[in-house]
């Protein structure tokens, strides 16, 4: 097949976009690096007052306390020690949860729900009884030599099954009388810039923002002071994951759960049929000498403009739900900036915008074959 | 299209149907009802040059260019 020049230089123009976006890509990561290494370079320094001594076993959730060991102590001590201060630290900013409940997610977005502690407690308290008693039959079944290996196999499943069926009803009663369980939307993609501090304190959430009161120049840069100041805040933070957890009402978990459930199913069905049965129908027609047919371009626009939509809602999804969330998210959590998003998923858009030139192509190509058709 | 095609005009005047035109010339009966239709968007040289020898006319004969509004008053007929 000769190409035209228009053809070729409209596939330049594809690979030269894409390349370009690859470069801007890496140039964004360099400039933060750069950027990073200027400021140190610069002399720029930061100094920041934290509480000391015993201020900082309570202050700010204990998150600036540090273990100040007596050097006679034994060794198996200090590490003690300094262990449950560390545990205490990270419970405090969010590194340890000790809640336990559902979560699931779909994307950036999902769902979480902690049960109450009481629930918890009666939770394992009705596991561990169901567990003590199943041991005890289980062993009877396997101290009793009247029984073949496939009798014994057989009477060991139904106990494991009637274990599970209790369970199941346990876990279902306990949680329809759950009253205090917590809800949460979770959404990930947020981070803190340090020096700002999440952490918990008193069963609430709050932010260690710094507060600067001068700046003083020197020969070689200038110095910035501070102190740290505490901020309530109405999310939790999960460091780890980078997802903050805004709390809602049981109405809105279950509405939201629901929702997300039914969405999720469709929107899998939906993506199989588009990403597989659409190309399929498009071989197999292919194959049979049909290509350049209405239903064919009709396929491939479908499939272009699926890889568009979901590549929008992939990116974009979580910056409009943070516009729509407003000040329910504090402003000193951050995301990743739209274009380095934009540029890291870059793929989808890309093979979208191939698959609608080729749906241009295929239109053309069907035309052709209408006029060659009708040529006599 | 404002191209009109009398092939049907030509076939009157040499007596001659559409069915003998099509085995002389070769071409599926479909094919010529297409083009004595109007439905035709091209035509072949080869083909205007056999028609034109078969019914021993010339091509403006066979074609006619109308103008828009002559044709839309044709095609409503």
């Amino acid at each position: 097949m000769k190409l035209s020049w228009r053809n070729i230089s409209i596939i330049a123009m594809v690979i030269a976009i894409a390349c370009t976006l690859y470069f801007v890509m890496i140039m964004f990561s360099l400039d933060r690096a750069v950027s990073m290494s200027v400021s140190f370079n610069s002399g720029t320094s930061m100094i920041i007052d934290q509480p000391q001594g015993r201020e900082a076993d309570t202050a700010f959730g204990g998150i600036f306390q540090h273990s100040n060991i007596d050097m006679t102590m034994p060794a198996y001590q200090y590490v003690r020690i300094d262990d449950s201060i560390k545990q205490v630290v990270e419970y405090a900013k969010g590194l340890r949860d000790y809640e336990t409940g559902d979560a699931w997610s779909f994307g950036k977005f999902g769902v979480k729900y902690s049960e109450a502690p009481a629930i918890h407690s009666s939770r394992e308290a009705a596991r561990s009884r169901v567990t003590d008693s199943a041991i005890e039959r289980l062993s009877a079944i396997d101290n009793d030599l009247r029984l073949t290996s496939q009798q014994r196999k057989m009477k060991r499943d139904s106990v494991n099954l009637a274990i599970n069926r209790i369970l199941k009803k346990t876990d279902d009663s306990l949680r329809k009388v759950d009253e205090n369980g917590t809800y949460y939307i979770t959404l990930e993609g947020y981070s803190l810039n340090p020096p700002t501090e999440y952490y918990v304190s008193d069963g609430k959430y709050w932010l260690a923002t710094v507060k600067w009161d001068s700046t003083t120049n020197r020969n070689n840069g200038a110095v910035q002071y501070g102190h740290y100041v505490r901020k309530p805040i109405g999310v939790k933070f999960r460091p780890k994951e980078k997802t903050i957890l805004v709390p809602v009402s049981k109405a809105s978990y279950r509405f939201w759960d629901v929702t997300m459930r039914y969405a999720m199913f469709v929107l899998i069905f939906i993506a199989l049929y588009i990403t597989i049965g659409l190309p399929i129908h498009i071989i197999i027609s292919i194959s049979r000498g049909d290509a350049f047919t209405p239903a064919n371009i009709r396929r491939l626009t479908i499939l272009a403009v699926y890889l568009f939509l979901s590549w929008i809602a992939g990116v974009l999804g979580p910056y409009i739900v943070r516009a729509l969330l407003g000040d329910t998210i504090p402003a000193e959590f951050k995301q990743k900036h739209i274009v380095e998003a934009v540029l890291e998923d870059v793929f989808p858009l890309l093979a979208g915008v191939g698959l609608f030139l080729l749906s241009r192509a295929f239109k053309k190509g069907y035309k052709l074959q209408q006029e060659q058709a009708l040529t006599i | 299209m404002p191209i009109v095609v009398n092939l049907d005009v030509m076939l009157a005047k040499r007596k001659m149907t559409l069915t003998e035109l099509s085995d002389r010339m070769g071409i599926t009966i479909a094919n010529m009802s297409i083009l004595k239709s109007g439905k035709a968007k091209a035509i072949r040289f080869s083909t205007l040059e056999e028609i034109c020898r078969i019914l021993e006319c010339q091509p403006g004969d066979i074609l006619e260019y109308m103008d828009q509004g002559s044709y839309a008053k044709l095609m409503m007929r």
